[in-house]
């Protein structure tokens, strides 16, 4: 800086982003140097200076602030999302109820009759499989009749999720978050549907909704708030699900 | 162990041993604090919380690496931090869309007599009135306590860059807030925003 701009930025009158640069350490030291002790000396500079210290302590107090509570219903989405998460992780940690029969460890000697009758459990558990999944793919079919197969209806080309009756909560990562609410089509029926099961759509509001397989049935898994935070319930319907037809395939509490 | 007596670092060392419910503690010791982060950063509650969520379920994934030496808020804060700051760059590379945020200009009430709470209402309003170019250096540096160094690491951007987006932002909203004797001195700043009062001088001398 030199004299000859004391009528520019770096004099009085003092521009207020060139006061900001040298306050932020913006300017280049040999500058910064120079113009200190002119602010300094100066009144006016010398209150801008001290405007732009309140205001990073007013910024400091905003991160230092004792936080507001994080609305319910983001509060009770993330705690899904969560428990989503710990529950996949169960899923590939601990075995399920449902599995196919492991072979043993060791190869112990056993009577070949033995061996016919466990080998047929795993044909016919096999088999199973097969004819669900068929049975899926014909429901699905069933029930988007105007999917293509180009893609072009993403809900429907993909095949229901396949829940276990016994285990309805490990889905709730699969269920937060989506919107396909199948023959139910919208929010304004599914809430009907609830309240059929007797809850109060305001109450328990939903989180996700998507069609599913339980246990070869056609439903509808809708994954509510309950109210409490970290507590959810899971209520799968039948399609048909609407006012005076409950159709309930499921309704608990997670965790219980 | 007993979930809501352990220390974070605990619960984190619980959780990767398996323990199912230590993170869902942490989680709940937590999250307000980095909504309140998440929030201030994207503004939209709906982006907000989808940023946590990620934040959290990366986290989740992640505690295997967590060392000890840090600080599990400083661990957590970072990678929330980090996932909002995706969330703007993916907004940034969008059509821009307009936040809904205080218009511009618009006066910044009285703050005589103000409780504290109504005065971080009024900054954090003075806050959405910048840039996203200048609000996202000043959260970072001055909000939630970044350095420089890592701030300019986080953006992306060189450290004289966050030092004068820094300095232009705090000029913007020492005029919004009525902190200037002279607001007509910068002819950068809109000048009918500006409440014109006394400056009550606290003294905060930083290194310079």
């Amino acid at each position: 800086m030199t004299d000859s701009t004391s009528s520019g930025p770096s004099g009085p009158p003092w521009s207020v982003d060139v006061l900001a640069d040298l306050h932020a350490g913006a300017l280049d030291p040999e500058l910064s140097a120079q113009l200190w002790p002119r602010v300094n000396a100066d009144p006016e500079a010398r209150s801008v200076i001290e405007a732009l210290d309140v205001i990073k302590v007013e910024l400091g107090q905003l991160g230092r602030a004792a936080p507001e509570p994080m609305p319910a219903h983001y509060a009770a989405r993330l705690d899904a999302a969560i428990e989503a998460e710990a529950a996949a992780r169960r899923g590939s940690v601990a075995p399920r109820a449902v599995r196919p029969p492991q072979p043993p460890p060791a190869a112990p000697v056993i009577d070949l009759a033995a061996a016919r009758r466990r080998r047929k459990r795993v044909m016919a558990w096999g088999v199973g499989v097969l004819t669900a999944a068929a049975a899926a793919v014909a429901v699905a079919i069933v029930l988007f009749p105007g999917a293509d197969s180009t893609g072009g209806n993403a809900v429907a080309a993909r095949p229901p999720l396949q829940v276990d009756m016994d285990n309805p909560s490990a889905a709730i990562g699969s269920v937060r978050n989506e919107r396909d609410y199948g023959p139910l089509e919208n929010q304004q029926r599914l809430d009907e549907c609830i309240r059929a099961n007797d809850l109060d759509p305001a109450t328990f509001q939903t989180i996700g909704v998507r069609q599913v397989m339980m246990d070869g049935k056609p439903g509808i898994y809708a994954l509510l708030t309950t109210g409490k935070p970290g507590q959810f319930r899971l209520l799968i319907v039948e399609p048909t699900c609407g006012p005076g037809k409950p159709g309930t395939l499921a309704n608990t509490v997670f965790p219980r | 162990m007993t979930a809501a007596a352990s220390s974070d670092a605990a619960l984190i060392a619980a959780h990767a041993a398996g323990d199912p419910r230590a993170f869902a503690e942490l989680v709940r010791r937590h999250r307000d604090r980095m909504w309140a982060v998440a929030l201030r950063t994207l503004r939209d509650p709906e982006e907000a919380s989808d940023a946590l969520q990620e934040a959290f379920i990366s986290a989740f994934r992640a505690a295997g690496s967590f060392r000890a030496e840090s600080q599990v808020t400083t661990w957590l804060h970072r990678i929330v931090v980090n996932a909002c700051l995706d969330r703007v760059r993916r907004r940034q590379a969008r059509p821009t869309v307009p936040l809904p945020e205080t218009g511009p200009g618009e006066p910044a009430s009285p703050r005589d007599a103000m409780s504290e709470r109504e005065t971080r209402l009024v900054v954090q309003r003075a806050l959405a009135e910048l840039s996203e170019e200048q609000r996202l250096p000043i959260i970072m540096v001055d909000v939630e306590g970044y350095s420089v160094a890592e701030t300019a690491k986080m953006l992306g951007i060189a450290e004289g860059t966050v030092k004068s987006r820094c300095a232009r932002g705090r000029a913007k909203l020492a005029k919004v807030l009525g902190h200037l004797r002279n607001p007509d001195a910068d002819a950068n700043v809109p000048g009918d925003a500006v409440d014109r009062r006394d400056v009550p001088i606290r003294r905060h001398w930083e290194g310079r």
